[in-house]
């Protein structure tokens, strides 16, 4: 396991980085400490549940980062910069390895909304193991844009600026492929939708 | 908007990496290695004479850094070629303005201007 100091949990990350930029290790163990986690579990459901795949890209992110942490652009916040990143990795393995089809369905639900009052009341009454595999299903079938949106908004709770910037797309883009995989997902919840 | 919140929530707590029961991997080894490839030498670690030689020793010359050693010493020795070679005009110039003074104050000349007069009074005295 990598060796902790305090002093460098009490630095931010851009700190860090300064301080990676100069060959210090535990510097690099705290970057690796904090982000680790919650970047393989945007890689795993990015890359369709495929955890060795996930776990490949996560190694090959920090290597990036080891390698070259000059190329971290001050002007930006790390944790913006860090999804960035990876967000361009998944691109290359989505190139690559053909993962999933592009499909443009986002012109599909654009003017419904989503009834959010019905879609609470089943999805809470479901089985939260069931609703989870429903979820990861729905992630599977959607577009990389679409999936990286909802992994963003709901995984990592970032704002809509912040995926817009990651994505490098206008903030009503985001906003679109937000409301489409909350309407399949509403559409899939009919299923389960007592009949009145 | 209270709703929309509550389904903001909803799928913020479905959508949690703790449910994915993640074992995150070790760091590579690799990736360490690159990170203290990078750890610079700077003045205030070169403490002791060891630490010296051995920052000399892991300097790589580079084609910029022969260029500009060659135009430098290029330089130095054509400026003290030059130089020693004004000395010398300089050391020639001095060595005849002496010679020439040493001959106008010599006693000789003077010896030979006075014997002259002498033979020639003594020749008018004979002849007188």
């Amino acid at each position: 396991m990598p060796q902790q100091t305090g002093k460098y949990t009490i630095l931010s990350d851009e700190e860090l980085m300064f301080c990676l930029g100069n060959g210090e290790v535990l510097a690099f163990d705290e970057i690796y400490e904090r982000y680790s986690k919650r970047l393989l579990g945007y890689f795993i459901r990015m890359l369709n549940f495929d955890r060795e795949l996930a776990e490949d890209a996560l190694q090959d992110l920090f290597l990036k980062i080891a390698e070259a942490p000059e190329k971290f652009d001050k002007s930006r916040s790390f944790k913006t910069w860090i999804f960035s990143v990876a967000s361009n990795s998944c691109k290359n393995y989505y190139r690559h390895k053909k993962i999933v089809s592009e499909s443009n369905e986002e012109i599909k639900y654009i003017n419904e909304s989503v009834n959010d009052t019905a879609f609470l009341s089943t999805a809470s009454k479901m089985d939260a193991l069931m609703f989870r595999k429903m979820l990861e299903e729905i992630l599977n079938e959607l577009s990389a844009e679409k999936k990286e949106a909802f992994i963003l908004k709901y995984q990592e709770e970032k704002t809509i600026a912040e995926i817009a910037l990651i994505q490098n797309c206008p903030e009503g883009s985001v906003k679109s492929r937000l409301h489409y995989t909350i309407k399949v997902l509403e559409e899939k919840l009919k299923i389960f939708k007592p009949v009145n | 908007m209270e709703n929309k919140n509550e389904l903001d929530n909803f799928l913020i707590d479905k959508m949690s990496v703790e449910d994915l029961n993640l074992k995150v991997p070790h760091l590579s080894a690799e990736a360490r290695k690159k990170i203290l490839a990078r750890k610079k030498a700077s003045r205030g670690e070169i403490e002791d004479f060891f630490s010296l030689v051995a920052a000399f020793l892991n300097f790589k010359i580079k084609l910029y850094h022969a260029v500009i050693a060659t135009v430098v010493i290029g330089g130095v020795i054509l400026f003290f070629t030059k130089d020693d070679k004004s000395n010398k005009t300089e050391a020639h110039v001095s060595e005849y303005v002496s010679n020439i003074a040493s001959v106008k104050s010599s006693t000789v000349l003077s010896s030979i201007y006075t014997f002259g007069l002498n033979k020639k009074q003594t020749y008018d005295n004979g002849t007188n």
